[in-house]
Formats: structure tokens, sequence, C-alpha cells
């Protein structure tokens, strides 16, 4: 497919692979754990000490495992303090969304055409309930 | 007392008395897109055990990981533990036992006990269409994932608690 202008490259929409990353298993239960949640999807709300109950490690490691992944971009925080997981890694492990976010950035924008700007064609039923309009009285 | 989010509560019927353990978070299924020919993870419904009970170790988790850019998540991929231990930085033997180990809790899946190749349980790993998956299950005969002795006793060491 010949490049053009506004191609994009597929790559450059996924992060690394997480196992480059050097991270502890308390630091994957707990992304782990947020991805079950619907992670990749919408920011979800928690805490170290819930995570510390749901991944069995203490608080001070869940903690330290929020603020690694934060630091290392893995979890995005939002101003209420949800945590969403990346959508770059998220991406890895989505190849056909990954696809339809390259097209929807390269396919041309819809182009109305005559038809489209003219009026709207009644329907036979409007046209008939047109007709047998009566004036209220 | 404060009560917190990791706290277990418990429902009270009032008028029979009848009490149930109420979790506030609602069992999730893990799957990532449900769809006809998208990403998906687990079988809805399923019930397999949460994947943090299972206390893997970072290698373990990066061997799932990487099993799953190989494209072991649709398909048998051929695994070399040295070429594994390489990508991974950790030695032959961590390779080796994690492998085994994953293998145990049927986080992997082999066609045949001698086999090389492994494919990630289709119950809880699963790329392309839904149908593809439960062929998939059927053909490999996929069990459910299961702790084995360590996870076990983990558990019931931090619930004695």
């Amino acid at each position: 497919m010949a490049q053009t202008a506004h191609s994009i490259d597929v790559e450059s929409l996924m992060s690394q692979p997480l196992y480059t990353l050097n991270l502890s298993a308390a630091q994957r239960c707990v992304l782990a754990w947020i991805e079950e949640q619907g992670g990749m999807w919408e920011p979800i709300e928690t805490d170290a000490e819930e995570l510390s109950a749901r991944c069995f490690v203490s608080e001070s490691t869940a903690y330290e495992a929020l603020a690694r992944l934060t630091r290392l971009n893995v979890l995005i925080k939002d101003v209420y303090g949800h945590y969403r997981i990346n959508a770059r890694y998220a991406l890895r492990d989505l190849p056909h969304v990954r696809d339809m976010i390259t097209a929807a950035l390269t396919d041309p924008e819809l182009s109305p055409d005559e038809r489209a700007k003219g009026p709207l064609k009644e329907s036979s039923a409007d046209v008939r309930r047109r007709r047998t309009l009566k004036a209220v009285q | 007392m404060t009560a917190r989010r990791s706290s277990r509560y418990a429902v009270l019927n009032t008028e029979t008395g009848e009490v149930r353990t109420a979790d506030p978070r609602e069992p999730q299924i893990p799957f990532n897109f449900d769809g006809k020919n998208y990403t998906m993870c687990a079988l809805p419904g399923e019930t397999d055990v949460p994947l943090t009970e299972l206390f893997l170790s970072a290698a373990e988790w990066n061997i799932i990981e990487c099993m799953k850019s190989a494209g072991a998540d649709h398909t048998l991929v051929k695994v070399n533990p040295a070429d594994l231990a390489l990508s991974l930085n950790i030695s032959e033997t961590t390779a080796k036992t994690s492998v085994a180990r994953l293998v145990a809790m049927h986080v992997l899946l082999k066609p045949t006990p001698r086999a090389g190749v492994y494919q990630l349980n289709p119950r809880r790993w699963w790329r392309g269409k839904s149908s593809g998956q439960r062929e998939a299950c059927v053909r490999l005969r996929a069990p459910a994932i299961t702790p084995d002795r360590k996870a076990k006793e983990r558990l019931n060491k931090i619930k004695d608690k």
C-alpha cells in the first residue's frame, strides 16, 4: 500500500512490552486486577487498601506498586484519583481496535453528495397523513 | 470503626433474618472486548480462579505476556526455554520451572505431554471469533485454571491471619 502524507505508523500506537520494565509480581498482580475490573476502558476507583486485600499483598507493597506503575505511565491517574490502563499498552492486546484506529486516522472524511444536501423525501405515510389532516374545531 | 472498602460486608434481610455476604465489587468477567470477531479474554460466565490467587512470580507473569505477544492466545506456539530466558533476562532454569508451573496450573496447555508447543488456556485468553474459542476449548480439552499446592498454601496462610 502506498504511503500517504497522513499514514500512521501502527507501531507508534503501541507501548513496549511490559516484560522489559522489570515489574515485580505484586505490580503485575495489581495491574492484572485493574485490567479485570475493566481498567482498559474506563478509570477504576481503587486505592492501596483495596488492592492489598484483592491481590494478597501488604498495603505498603500495594502503595508502591501503584506509585511505580503510575510513574512508568502504565497506569494513568485522572483528576479524580482513578486509574486507567495506558491505552498504548491496551492496544497491544487489541489488534483489531488498533487497526480500526489507524484506519480511522487515514480514511477520508465522508463527502455528502447533492442528494444529501437536498430536502428530505416525504414518505408515503406522511403524504397520506398530510392529505387527510383535518382542522381542529 | 470506619467502613473500609476491603472489609467484608453482609446484607441482612430484616424480615426473614437471612444474612448474605456481599462483595462491594461485582464479579467481573475477565474479557477485554466482546464481539463477533474481536479480541476476547474469557468465556462469558467462566468462573475460573482469578489470576491474583495463583500467586504467580514475576517471571511467570512475563512468560504469559511473552506467549501472548507470540500468538499463543489463538494458536500453539513452539517454546524454547533458552530463547525465553534470553528474551526475559532470566535463567534457563527459572524459565523451565516457570513454564512447568504454568502447565501444572493449566494456564499453559500442551497438546501432548511431551510436545514442545504451548497455548494459553483458551478459557481465559483468546483472540479471534467466539466460535473459534469454543472449538479451541474442545480441541485442547481445556481444563479450568487451578491453583497448585504453593498457591493454595499461600492463600490459606493469608486467610488464616
